[in-house]
C-alpha cells in the first residue's frame, strides 16, 4: 500500500466531494467482489441480530452500569415481591392517641395526591424512538413517570395504612399534617429564640419540587432506583437497614416503599437497566437494515460493516469487527470513498471522521444513527491501520507511535 | 563475661538493620501505585504519545527504579532504553515479525510473537499483538456462532 493510500486525511476528504454516478459506478467495477468477513457471505438478518443479543450478556450491563453492593441489595429489595405481613394489628390500638393519629393519618392521604402515569405518557413518541435518554435525575425532572411502570399500574396504587405506624409512634408536627395557621410567637418564645432555646421549626425538604409528602417521596425514589440512581437505591437500602433496627420512621417509610413496589411491579417484558441502549429497538431500527435492503446484499463489505455487532451496540468494541474486515479485500481510497458515496450528510460526515480519527473518535452524540456511522467510521479506519501495516516497508509509526519507535527507533 | 554485652549489641544492631531494610522494602500503597503510574506513562501503556524516547532517561529512571526496590519495572526500561542499540538488520527483522504477527490467524501464536517482543521490552508491539489476536478471537467466535445459526 503506498503512503499515498495510507494517508488517513484522504477518506475523509471524500467525504466532503460530491461523488457523481460514474465515479460510484467504477468504483464499483473496480472493487472486489469477494467476502471480506464469514458473516458477510451470508445474509440473514435474524441471525445477526440474535448475535447480538448473544454478544450482550447481562454481565456485560450490569459491569457497565457498576453499583455498589448496597446499592445492588437495595434494587434486589426493590424486585422483592412478596407483600410482608402487618406487624400490628389495627384494631389492638385502641388509645386515645392511636385513635387520633388514625383519623389524622387517613385524612393526610385523602389530601395527598398521587402523581398520573398516564398523563405523562406521549403517545407521539415511538417505542425506542429515545434511546439515549437524559440522567436518572433530569429524567427526574422531567417525566416523573418511570418508562417501565404500565401507564395504567399507577393509578392502581393505593396508599398503605399510614395510621398502622402512627398508632405506634407518638404523634410529632412532622408527622400529623395540620392546616397552616398563622402562630403568633409571644414575646417570650422571641425572646427565647433569639438564644436558641425556642421550638425548632420543621425541615421542609423536597424531592426534585415534587412535594414532601411521603407517598410522593416513596413513589420518586423507586422510580429513580428503577431508573438506575444509586443515590435512591442507597437511600432505600439505608431506610430498610433503618427499619430492621426498629427506627420508627424508618419503619414506616419501608412500608410504603414495599407497597408501592408491590402495586407497580417492573415490567419484565422490557428490563432495562440504567443507561443501557435498547439495542433490541436499535437492531429493529429502519437504518438499520435499509442499508443492505437497497443494495440487495449486493455488496458483501457494505453489509458487513452495517451488520457488524460493533456498529450495533454502543458497548461492543469495534476491534474485533476491523480485525475481520482487515482479512478481506485491500481498502484502498477508492473502496473507501465509494463506501462514502453511500452515505449522505451528517451521516457521512461521522463516517469520515470515525476513520479518520479511528483509535480516538468520540462516541459521543445524541442520534443513535451518528453513534452508528461513527463507529462504522472507526471500523474502517482500524481495518486500514492494520492492512497498512502489514505492508512491507509501509512507516509504522503511522500506526502507532510507540511501536514505530519500538521497532524502527528515531530514524 | 566480656561476650555477653557484644552479644546485646549485635543483636540489637542486626534487628536494626533488618527494620531498615524491612521499612524501605515495604512501600506505601499511594507511593506504590503513584510509581507504577510513572513506569506506564513511561512506556506509554496507556498513550503511546507519553513514552519516553531517550535512552538516558529511560537509563535514569531505570536507577531509581532499582533502588526502590522495583527490579521487574526497572529491568523493563533498562531493556527498552537498550531497544534503540540494536543493529539494523535485527530492527529490520524485528518489523518483519511484527508485520507477520498482524497478518496471522492463529490467535495463540500472535500471543507468543508478543510474548516475545514484551520479553525484548518492546511493550508497545507486544500490546498491540495481543490487541489484534482478541480481536481474532472474537471475530472467530462470532463468525462460528453465525455459522450456527445460519
Amino acid at each position: 500500500m503506498s503512503k499515498r493510500e495510507d494517508d488517513f486525511g484522504a477518506a475523509a476528504m471524500m467525504a466532503s466531494r460530491s461523488v457523481t454516478a460514474s465515479a460510484l459506478k467504477s468504483a464499483l467495477v473496480t472493487t472486489n467482489a469477494k467476502p471480506a468477513i464469514a458473516i458477510v457471505a451470508k445474509p440473514a438478518m435474524p441471525a445477526a441480530v440474535s448475535t447480538i443479543s448473544a454478544k450482550t450478556p447481562t454481565a456485560v450491563v450490569s459491569a457497565l452500569t457498576t453499583k455498589s453492593a448496597a446499592a445492588q441489595r437495595a434494587a434486589a429489595l426493590i424486585q422483592a415481591e412478596p407483600p410482608t405481613k402487618p406487624k400490628f394489628d389495627l384494631s389492638v390500638a385502641t388509645s386515645p392517641i392511636a385513635k387520633e393519629a388514625g383519623i389524622a393519618a387517613a385524612a393526610h392521604q385523602a389530601a395527598s395526591t398521587i402523581p398520573d402515569a398516564s398523563a405523562q405518557v406521549n403517545p407521539q413518541v415511538p417505542a425506542g424512538a429515545s434511546l439515549y435518554e437524559p440522567p436518572p435525575q433530569a429524567q427526574e425532572e422531567q417525566a416523573p413517570a418511570a418508562p417501565q411502570e404500565s401507564a395504567s399500574a399507577e393509578p392502581d396504587w393505593t396508599p398503605p395504612d399510614t395510621s398502622k405506624a402512627l398508632a405506634l409512634v407518638p404523634p410529632t408536627a412532622a408527622m400529623v399534617p395540620t392546616a397552616p395557621t398563622a402562630v403568633k410567637e409571644s414575646f417570650w418564645s422571641k425572646l427565647l429564640s433569639l438564644f436558641g432555646f425556642g421550638k425548632k421549626k420543621a425541615p421542609t425538604a423536597t424531592v426534585h419540587g415534587e412535594g414532601n409528602n411521603l407517598q410522593t417521596m416513596t413513589a420518586s425514589v423507586v422510580r429513580r432506583a428503577r431508573n438506575g440512581d444509586q443515590n435512591a437505591m442507597a437511600l432505600i437500602a439505608l431506610i430498610r437497614d433503618n427499619a430492621a433496627k426498629g427506627h420508627p420512621r424508618a419503619v414506616e417509610s419501608f412500608e410504603h416503599l414495599k407497597e408501592y413496589v408491590r402495586c407497580n411491579p417492573v415490567d419484565g417484558s422490557n428490563p432495562r437497566i440504567g443507561y443501557e441502549p435498547d439495542y433490541v429497538a436499535l437492531t429493529q431500527a429502519p437504518g438499520t437494515r435499509w442499508a443492505g435492503d437497497a443494495l440487495g446484499y449486493g455488496d458483501p463489505d457494505y453489509v458487513a460493516l452495517t451488520q457488524a455487532p460493533g456498529t450495533r451496540w454502543a458497548g461492543d468494541s469495534t476491534y474485533p469487527d476491523a480485525v475481520a474486515l482487515s482479512h478481506g479485500p485491500k481498502l484502498t481510497n477508492p473502496r473507501i470513498g465509494e463506501f462514502l458515496s453511500r452515505f449522505a450528510g451528517e451521516e457521512q460526515q461521522a463516517v469520515a471522521f470515525g476513520i479518520k480519527h479511528r483509535a480516538h473518535a468520540s462516541e459521543r452524540a445524541k442520534s443513535p444513527k451518528i453513534v452508528r456511522a461513527i463507529r462504522m467510521g472507526k471500523i474502517v479506519g482500524q481495518a486500514r491501520g492494520i492492512q497498512a501495516v502489514r505492508e512491507r516497508g509501509s512507516n509504522i509509526k503511522a500506526f502507532d507511535v510507540n511501536v514505530g519507535w519500538e521497532l524502527e527507533g528515531d530514524e | 563475661m566480656i561476650l555477653l554485652p557484644l552479644a546485646i549489641i549485635a543483636l540489637v544492631g542486626t534487628a536494626g538493620v533488618a527494620q531498615h531494610s524491612r521499612s524501605k522494602k515495604a512501600a506505601d500503597p499511594r507511593t506504590l501505585a503513584e510509581r507504577m503510574v510513572i513506569f506506564k506513562t513511561a512506556i506509554g501503556a496507556d498513550d503511546p504519545a507519553t513514552a519516553i524516547k531517550d535512552p538516558a532517561k529511560l537509563r535514569s529512571l531505570s536507577k531509581s527504579f532499582r533502588d526502590e526496590g522495583m527490579i521487574a519495572e526497572a529491568d523493563m526500561l533498562e531493556k527498552r532504553a537498550a531497544l534503540q542499540e540494536r543493529p539494523t538488520e535485527v530492527k529490520e527483522a524485528h518489523k518483519e515479525a511484527f508485520r507477520q504477527g498482524m497478518a496471522a490467524t492463529d490467535p495463540a501464536k500472535v500471543h507468543d510473537l508478543a510474548n516475545a517482543f514484551e520479553t525484548m521490552g518492546a511493550t508497545g508491539a507486544a500490546n498491540n499483538l495481543r490487541k489484534y489476536a482478541s480481536g481474532l478471537s472474537e471475530a472467530t467466535v462470532s463468525e462460528e456462532i453465525n455459522d450456527e445459526q445460519a
